[in-house]
């Protein structure tokens, strides 16, 4: 293969073939013991005999030594966060803390069944209760939600729980907006629309935020709610955002924050005391536990004191001696299967109980992760601003935001540059959001990363700028050292495979 | 058949135009009504044309449906109050005809023109010439 | 602290090449006036070894039963060794979203033989790369549905025997339609086919659920054919996929749209989450889809690759007017459940099944002998119920003490359940297992 630029290892490099390909018959992967009672086929119980099936439904036979090499083959095609800097916008890709992993995985949580009685399931609603009254002091506010199953669906129970309240005061017939930034995440959107709101977009001002005025002019009095990060997608804190959740509030209207950067603001800034009746919060972000490769994540939701009563059932309640469930009167109803992602939930309190308060200072370790995250996010700025238009060149918060406009003059984009960044060995950063900057590339460096670390980044968007000078081919066919190379999405979907099908079932 | 002189784009003299790109062809009372081929080629492939049902009602500027491309979504806004009495149903099978050929066989939904009146709202070729010119300058 | 890894000498030299004289400048734009004080009322941080202390702690605050007979929506079975170890690796636990393709070809080809195996077992055309877990897949379909259906304003007829917490769910996801909403009868504790075939004709949704809360496997052959002499969109819920190791896939019955849990295959209780749901539907029906997709394509070189695909319809793309919210799939579940899917394999899925079914019936044969307790005849596959002159949670509570736990007491949901108690067995309980828990409950009675 012909190689270009950096010397990478050609790692990534199995030809890994579908399983449903190495399938043989016979093989097997698993072991029983053998049956201990009389054998009853599934035709012997008295359904239909059309519902019986014999198939197995056609599963690939593998042993489970194949298993293990094919997973593992598979699992070196994926960038992550314990290899490299993961720069992903909006994301916070920070390290997961392997004690998490450890705590997770042991004194039988896993095996906590949701419908063992109360006094089996002490240990769980013990850690629940635990992560309730955390995140209360965390943001300031009075009661907290673990059911939801990430941050979108922590929104949809904020936008819910803002409705069940307009309709509480008999004005939900009247409060039909809810105001979102044009540079908000399309989530916002997307949950506005499925409780049903009317969305009105508020415009993003010459330095990255809101106008002070312009929310001022869409408030009226049918607007339920705004709905606004903090800091926004353009990594910028909202500064007037006290004085519009108090106009707001003349209104009666709700301030929801969508709390996926809130990684910016631990112990640096109470959500509440800024005038934030509720908010979401992505444990798997700002509280370590792994993304998965997209999922499980967890959200949970913090609302004002007297909006708790409408909060999915249940919270978690305690006595003096024991922890029960406890349910609400005038809840907006279940919206997850059980009680939330509870084997996230274990991972992230080990991480809120690790960055408590310093034994010898007494001053939070969750305000230095904050700091850093801030820190580290400013420093690529100031390195990279001569080489990159940088929309908003303002002191940012967690996230830096760059654009292709420098770059453009020699018809590339966003999207070669991210490329490119793959030949260097990092995942390329958010691209194309948010909305509002052309071109933009959003990099959330987070935290975990050391100043070599990030200087190995930033030398590689530097050395990217030149060759975008230099050598604009090589940028735009890039990349050159991965696995596969621009993948044709076209064809992807005017001719969909969107599963395997056998040779047989093909002809 | 007019082009813009910077762009190259196609803009038949014979349409009506909006400042979202939509054109509007008028034969007896019906308005046959697609996007302009400025608005294709800043789209680029284009996979999918959500479109509304015969006998729909749209009030002018009024979302009637959307076009994907492979990573953009874009609205379609009635360019006149009216009617759907037809839609071109070759799109949901054949969406890059919106690309190939967005003034005759990519046409997108026929109106029954509610209010004639509206018409003079329109863009005429020439001026919706100049818009277009305009937009390709500020992009350059 | 361990987790940052910035020096006092790496903090001063970036913040001189940021060009400010401390951390506390870089947080100017938060008025003085709205930051936190110094000092937060907050526990003292943590190492791990008071870490490992703690947590036993909290684990000691009950004892774990000996044996559990709890099913309900969450079962347990045994989950392969290679399954943790292998989705424990760190580029599958530590990536994020697929969304370049190019470095995440390791997630979208595992996604892509998930999608793979959910038609094969489900026998529809079409799944994502999953959702949530089964409940919250419900929620998603019918408003799928509805979206599909959307000029109409016809019934939504939904089996009384739905599992409550997604009878609840679906109620919240479905809010704007609760009007619409009209509960079949039973009969039995299955689904009464009369009902349905006479309302039918005036519906535009259908939503059943095999096996149901009681563990009666419905008689989907006949529902289907009920569903075609309409235009409802008939939508299946399952809880526990093993079902169709022995039983044929909704698909084969006609069904437009098949929901269900995934947590069975590979994914331990953990209080019910996180699992994944499954979400399949007809091909017709892929622009409507809600979550994630990945196809197969060819890269430049033309080498087959994978991608995200038909991302339009999602929120990030399409924001107010997307197919859902959602901006997760459950990848490291959906993960653990493709590979036990493939340990077990075509044989091993089937052996589960039966396993699972053959315990059963001898767990049903056996308490049927005890005088007093009321089995119902319908069909089961791995769960079952039964009816005692003790309420459900009575009896719960007399085999808890002896370090059973002998189901779930349907009494928690309904009142009028309050005889009830849902039995699982699965390939887990060995032979001196279900005895046990026979003779606890004829000595409980």
């Amino acid at each position: 293969m012909k190689r270009f630029g950096p010397t990478v290892k050609p790692i990534l490099s199995h030809e890994e073939a579908l399983i449903f390909e190495k399938s043989k018959p016979g093989r097997l992967g698993y072991s029983l013991p053998p049956l201990d009672v009389p054998e009853v086929q599934p035709q012997d119980l008295g359904v239909a005999s059309e519902q019986v099936r014999t198939d197995g439904a056609l599963f690939p036979e593998a042993s489970e030594n194949e298993l293990v090499r094919h997973f593992t083959r598979l699992s070196q095609k994926n960038c992550a966060i314990d290899l490299e800097l993961y720069p992903l916008g909006s994301c916070t890709m920070k390290y997961n803390p392997k004690i998490n992993e450890e705590l997770a995985s042991s004194f039988g949580f896993g095996d906590l069944h949701p419908f063992w009685p109360l006094n089996r399931l002490q240990p769980a609603l013990a850690i629940q209760y635990q992560i309730q009254e955390l995140l209360k002091i965390l943001t300031g506010l009075g009661a907290v939600s673990l059911q939801p199953s990430a941050g979108a669906h922590g929104e949809y129970v904020g936008i819910k729980v803002m409705r069940a309240y307009h309709r509480s005061k008999g004005q939900d017939e009247k409060k039909t907006k809810v105001l979102i930034p044009e540079s908000a995440h399309g989530t916002n959107p997307a949950t506005c629309s499925m409780v049903g709101y009317e969305i009105v977009s508020i415009p993003t001002n010459e330095k990255g935020i809101v106008e002070l005025q312009d929310v001022f002019d869409l408030i009226d009095d049918s607007t339920a709610g705004i709905m606004m990060t903090n800091p926004n997608t353009l990594g910028l804190f909202e500064t007037q955002l006290p004085q519009i959740a108090k106009r707001l509030h003349e209104v009666d209207g709700l301030f929801y924050m969508d709390g996926a950067n809130f990684n910016a603001l631990l112990g640096i800034s109470f959500p509440g005391d800024l005038g934030v009746d509720l908010m979401h919060i992505n444990l798997h972000k700002t509280f370590s536990t792994p993304h998965g490769g997209g999922g499980p994540g967890a959200g949970a939701v913090a609302v004002r004191q007297d909006l708790e009563k409408f909060l999915p059932s249940p919270l978690v309640g305690k006595t003096d001696s024991e922890y029960f469930w406890k349910e609400n009167e005038a809840s907006i109803g279940r919206v997850g299967g059980y009680f939330g992602n509870f084997s996230i939930q274990v991972r992230a309190l080990a991480y809120l109980l690790s960055i408590g308060n310093d034994p010898k200072t007494k001053s939070p370790i969750f305000r230095r992760i904050s700091e850093a995250a801030v820190l580290n996010a400013n420093y690529i700025r100031a390195r990279l601003k001569d080489y990159y238009r940088i929309p908003f060149d303002t002191i940012c918060m967690h996230e830096v935001l760059l654009s292709d406009e420098l770059q453009k003059s020699q018809k590339l984009s966003t999207q070669d540059i991210a490329k490119r960044l793959m030949d260097y060995g990092y995942h390329p950063m958010t691209v194309y959001f948010p909305l509002v900057v052309s071109g933009a590339m959003l990099i959330e460096p987070t935290e975990s990363e050391s100043k070599e670390s990030i200087d190995r980044f930033c030398e590689a968007m530097i050395s990217i700028a030149r060759e975008c000078q230099e050598n604009p081919k090589l940028v735009s066919t890039a990349p050159h050292s991965c696995f596969r190379t621009r993948p044709d999405e076209l064809l992807a979907q005017k001719k969909p495979k969107l599963r395997w099908l056998s040779e047989e079932s093909l002809h | 058949m007019a082009e813009s002189a910077e762009s190259g784009f196609k803009v038949p003299q014979d349409l009506f135009y909006t400042k979202n790109h939509e054109w509007a062809r008028i034969e007896d009372g019906i308005a046959v009504v697609g996007i302009t081929d400025y608005a294709q080629s800043q789209l680029g492939d284009i996979t999918y044309v959500e479109l509304p049902e015969e006998g729909d009602d749209f009030k002018k500027d009024a979302v009637f449906g959307t076009v994907d491309s492979l990573k953009t979504v874009a609205e379609l806004y009635a360019p006149l109050s009216g009617s759907v009495v037809e839609i071109n149903s070759e799109l949901p099978n054949n969406a890059e005809r919106v690309n190939e050929d967005p003034y005759q066989e990519g046409w997108i939904i026929k109106l029954e023109i509610g209010n004639e009146s509206e018409l003079e709202e329109l863009m005429p070729a020439d001026q919706y010439l100049k818009l277009i010119s305009k937009l390709s300058k500020k992009k350059a | 602290m361990k987790y940052i890894p910035q020096s006092e000498q790496d903090r001063s030299d970036m913040l001189e090449t940021i060009g400010v004289d401390s951390i506390e400048d870089l947080f100017s734009a938060i008025p003085k006036n709205y930051r936190c004080p110094e000092q937060i009322d907050y526990p003292q941080a943590q190492s791990e070894s008071e870490l490992r202390d703690q947590f036993k702690g909290l684990s000691d605050l009950s004892e774990s039963p000996q044996l559990s007979f709890a099913g309900c929506g969450i079962y347990q079975h045994e989950i392969p060794s290679i399954v943790p170890f292998l989705t424990q690796r760190s580029e599958f636990a530590t990536s994020y979203t697929p969304y370049q393709p190019e470095v995440s070809q390791g997630s979208l080809q595992c996604i892509f033989e998930f999608q793979t195996l959910a038609c094969q077992l489900t026998e529809m055309e079409l799944s994502n790369a999953s959702l949530y877990d089964g409940a919250t897949a419900l929620g998603e379909a019918a408003l799928m549905a509805l979206r599909i259906k959307k000029k109409s304003k016809a019934k939504i007829l939904v089996s009384s025997a739905l599992h409550p917490f997604y009878r609840e769910v679906l109620e919240t996801y479905c809010e704007a339609f609760l009007d619409r909403f009209e509960w079949l009868p039973l009969d039995g504790n299955s689904l009464d086919l009369a009902a349905l075939e006479k309302k039918i004709e005036s519906a535009d949704l259908l939503i059943t659920q095999s096996p149901n809360v009681f563990g009666s496997i419905e008689n989907e052959a006949r529902i289907g054919e009920i569903k075609k002499t309409s235009d409802a969109l008939w939508i299946t819920s399952c809880m526990e996929p093993f079902f169709w190791g022995a039983f044929r896939g909704p698909g084969a019955f006609g069904a437009d749209i098949v929901t269900a849990e995934g947590q069975s295959f590979g994914n331990k209780a953990f209080l019910g989450g996180s699992s994944f749901g499954i979400f399949c539907c007809k091909n017709e029906f892929l622009r409507n889809l809600p979550g994630r997709l990945v196809g197969e394509t060819l890269d430049q070189n033309g080498d087959r690759a994978f991608t995200l695909t038909f991302a339009t319809r999602e929120q990030f793309i399409r924001r107010g007017r997307a197919t859902s919210n959602i901006c997760t799939n459950n990848n490291l579940n959906m993960l653990a459940g493709l590979i036990h899917m493939l340990c077990l394999g075509r044989q091993g899925l089937r052996e589960v099944a039966l396993q699972s079914i053959s315990k059963t019936q001898y767990l049903r044969r056996s308490l049927s002998k005890i005088s007093g307790l009321k089995l119902t005849k319908d069909p089961v596959f791995n769960e079952f119920c039964i009816e005692s002159p003790l309420t459900g949670d009575e009896l719960v509570e007399r085999l808890s003490q002896e370090g059973v736990i002998p189901g779930v007491s349907l009494g928690r949901f309904k009142e009028e359940w309050k005889h009830k108690l849902l039995i699982h067995v699965s390939e887990r309980h060995r032979l001196e297992h279900l005895d046990r828990l026979c003779t606890l409950i004829q000595k409980s009675l």
